[in-house]
């Protein structure tokens, strides 16, 4: 017998129970319906969190840090970081100095009028070009440097706006330059802006041009017991250009970036100001971290408060927990994204905790998946009972027509075409199912993303819909009110209907086999 | 050799409750190619039985049964099935067309199990139809034929592919007299114009003397077997149909 004659014979079968066929039918599309929009939802979170971590920054680089490191971990010291270049894939390991000197301050502009509580950074000058931060003016050259008071450094793209007119008022208005964001509060609108020859385009929405400015860096080393002021030391900082970390990285943004040895060698060099000055005028951190760097309780209230910092207020510094020669954080570059997870393993078992956009990115599309396998349960339950509602139909089906089964056989029907009508009988239940299902998808996939507009168009006010909170990640929903909620693929649209065809035909198993069971008697039987 | 069916201690017996009925009690049979064989017989005496046996659709107890050479009561339900379609008619008491067939789809239909061409096979089906008398009921249903055309259009169904054998179990026994005559002679005509083997179990001993063999059977056993010559069988045809010497 030809498949066409099968095929025939299965759907002028179907026609003749319209009734049953449809209801099984609508059965099968809302389980369909049911699994591709959950799964169109799970794909437009996941594409816009990875459209969001895109603007994050670099994908391959890895935040190691020594907190949350388990107790038997080794100090990130130097031999770490020299273990971490020698794991293959990585390109460059940098340790990060960070002085969390709250009696430091940047100032600059005329008289030094103006003053930051600025951070210094401190990273392998090879490793600033590897690790991708975008260049926005200058060069990134911070290696030569004759004089131990001349310091190069990279200012940070949002640096600028850290300054106070210390000839104002605390509370003036006019004391900061603030920056401008953008309606969805991601990005800033009024950066310093340079062109090639590396005059400041936007000056207006500054107090001072950071990269043609002599800046210091001001840190107390006493106090004079007599005049009960504070002994400062100023070391120059030459800015020598100006970067930016990505929309995330928060401290080089709002940093001053320097070779990590000239960091090293000045910070020597305030710890042997401060011990030289007047005894006693200087009380070292009464945070009880005795680590290698200083930390110097400045007698001045509050000057460096309110601005950006990146001082997490707990440990004194940086450079140390608790010990001299371990970093807080090291910095690591992977060649490519596929090598991410090799790299990540390698580090976590030496210990350390980490952090990465991949990383991130992971534990979003784990909790994604997760809400995504409970409801796909629920929609996976729904296409069960379609599957036993096919069975039950074709099981019907076929006891209705033994007779025509006995006389078909009487007649030399095969009994694999008998079995091939019934499967396909069953099958294209499941796929006309499956095309319901997809269009009904498709069309309900139209109206969540057009939401928003439809809701306004019935003056019920523009409600976005996160689906992101749905799915356990809050906020996405206030990146992505562009973005669509649910996306339907190609690749979902064919596996569904493949999907819905597989379960029809396996749905008409046990029936077909029941079918082929009749005996050809059933045809003399009189009824 | 020119025996096309061939049984040998034939016994079907069936269980009801704990009692063994025999319905089949040791039938030797030989049927010649191209006979119109009759099997007659008072209800219950395994007519049925014996018809479905030699059409393989019920195995036998014990005993064999060979048609053309080939011994079906060894075959499987495949085999069967096959068989049927390249060697055997089936033409049922109450026509079993299928309902949402036409005529002559359903007269296509075991062309179509036997893998011709939808065109082929409709026409083939159509001049099937016309030569039982139906040629303008082509395109109808069976509930709206009379019982009659009904099992005109299961004569042609039955001898459409050309089988070796065809087997009628009471064909007539839902029409009245004057159509169960018509049907009777489409029946002959097939048979006799292609040299096809026709089995028929009939409750009407006028009908089975219109064959070349009639057939008693009694509790299940082979009470006469009687051949008839040509000249015998011709004149009672002619009586039955009416019709004068020509
Ligand atoms: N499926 C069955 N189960 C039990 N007994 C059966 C079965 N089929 C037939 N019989 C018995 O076998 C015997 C022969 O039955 P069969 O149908 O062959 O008779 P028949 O000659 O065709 O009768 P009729 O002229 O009434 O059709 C009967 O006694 C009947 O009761
Ligand atoms: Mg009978």
């Amino acid at each position: 017998m030809h498949l066409p004659d099968l095929f025939l014979f299965s759907v002028d079968n179907l026609r003749r129970r319209k009734g049953r066929t449809m209801l099984t039918i609508i059965g099968v599309l809302v389980g369909v319906c049911a699994i591709v929009v959950m799964v169109s939802l799970g794909v437009a979170v996941n594409n816009s969190t990875d459209e969001m971590l895109k603007n994050w920054g670099d994908l391959t680089r890895i935040e190691v840090l020594s907190e949350g490191a388990q107790q038997d971990t080794p100090k990130l010291d130097e031999t770490m970081v020299e273990q971490f270049r020698s794991i293959p894939g990585v390109r460059v390991a940098t340790p990060v100095m960070e002085p969390q000197d709250v009696s430091a301050t940047i100032v600059g502009g005329p008289n030094n009028r103006f003053e930051a509580p600025g951070q210094l950074i401190g990273l392998e000058p090879g490793a600033i070009g590897p690790l991708g931060y975008a260049l926005l003016a200058g060069s990134s050259k911070l290696t030569g440097n004759p004089d131990a008071n001349r310091i190069p450094v990279l200012v940070g793209a949002q640096a600028p706006f850290g300054f106070r007119d210390t000839q104002k008022s605390q509370n003036s208005p006019d004391a900061q330059k603030y920056p401008q964001y953008d309606d969805e509060y991601m990005n800033i609108l009024n950066l310093p802006r340079y062109d090639e020859k590396g005059t400041l385009l936007n000056p207006e929405e500054f107090f001072f041009d950071i990269l043609h400015t002599k800046l210091f860096y001001r840190v107390v080393v006493g106090r004079d017991e007599g005049s009960g002021e504070d002994v400062y030391k100023e070391y120059e900082l030459v800015p020598v250009g100006m970067i930016s970390g990505g929309a995330n990285d928060f401290a080089i943004n709002n940093g001053f970036v320097m070779n990590i040895e000239n960091l090293r060698k000045l910070q020597a060099d305030v710890r042997k100001a401060a011990g030289g000055s007047a005894g006693g005028g200087l009380e070292r951190g009464s945070d009880g971290n005795g680590g290698g760097s200083i930390a110097v309780v400045s007698s001045r209230g509050g000057s460096g408060g309110g601005g950006a910092s990146s001082s997490t207020g707990g440990g004194g510094s940086s450079s140390g927990r608790g010990s001299a020669g371990s970093y807080s954080r090291v910095l690591v570059k992977v060649e490519h994204v596929e090598a991410m997870d090799e790299v990540e393993r390698s580090i976590k078992a030496e210990g350390y905790q980490i952090d990465s956009i991949t990383e991130t990115r992971r534990q979003m599309q784990g909790q994604v998946a997760q809400t995504q396998m409970m409801l796909g349960g629920l929609a996976a339950v729904s296409l069960f009972v379609a599957a036993l509602n096919i069975m039950n139909t074709m099981t019907m089906a076929i006891t209705e027509r033994r007779r025509e089964i006995g006389i078909m056989k009487v007649l030399g029907c095969e009994l694999k075409n008998i079995r091939r009508m019934f499967l396909i009988e069953a099958g294209a239940i499941g796929l006309i199912g499956g095309v319901a299902g997809v269009l009904v998808s498709v069309l309900l996939s139209l109206l969540l993303n057009n939401l928003p507009a439809l809701l306004a168009l019935l003056g019920l006010g523009a409600g976005g819909v996160d689906v992101g909170s749905f799915f356990g990640l809050g906020g996405l929903g206030q990146t992505g009110t562009a973005a669509a909620i649910s996306v339907i693929q190609a690749w979902l649209i064919a596996f569904a209907l493949l999907f819905a065809a597989a379960v029809g035909l396996f749905s008409g198993i046990l029936p077909a086999r029941k079918a082929v069971r009749i005996s050809s008697l059933e045809a003399i039987r009189h009824e | 050799m020119h025996h096309i069916i061939h049984t040998r201690k034939l016994k079907k017996h069936y269980l009801v409750g704990r009692e063994r009925v025999a319905a089949l009690a040791g039938v030797d049979l030989e049927i010649a190619r191209g006979e119109v064989c009759c099997i007659i017989g008072q209800s219950g005496s395994g007519k049925s039985t014996l018809l479905n046996m030699l059409a393989g659709l019920e195995p036998p107890s014990a005993g064999h049964v060979a048609i053309a050479g080939r011994k079906i009561s060894a075959m499987d339900e495949d085999q069967l099935a096959l068989f049927r379609q390249e060697n055997l008619g089936f033409i049922f008491q109450s026509y079993n067309l299928l309902p949402q067939l036409t005529a002559t789809e359903n007269v296509a239909l075991p062309l179509s199990f036997a893998g011709i061409g939808k065109t082929q096979r409709l026409e083939i089906a159509r001049r099937e139809l016309a030569r039982v008398g139906m040629g303008k009921r082509l395109d109808h249903l069976p509930r709206e034929m009379s019982g009659g055309q009904q099992q005109r259009v299961g004569i042609a169904r039955a001898f459409v592919a050309r089988p070796k054998v065809v087997f009628a179990d009471e064909p007539t026994g839902n029409l009245d007299t004057a159509t169960t005559r018509q049907v009777l002679r489409h029946m002959l005509d097939c048979s006799e114009g292609h040299a096809i083997t026709l089995v028929m179990v009939t409750h009407e001993p006028e009908l089975a003397r219109c064959g070349d063999r009639i057939i008693t059977l009694s509790d299940g056993k082979v009470a006469e077997n009687i051949v008839q010559d040509e000249k015998t069988r011709d004149r009672n045809r002619r009586l039955l149909f009416g019709e004068t010497d020509d």
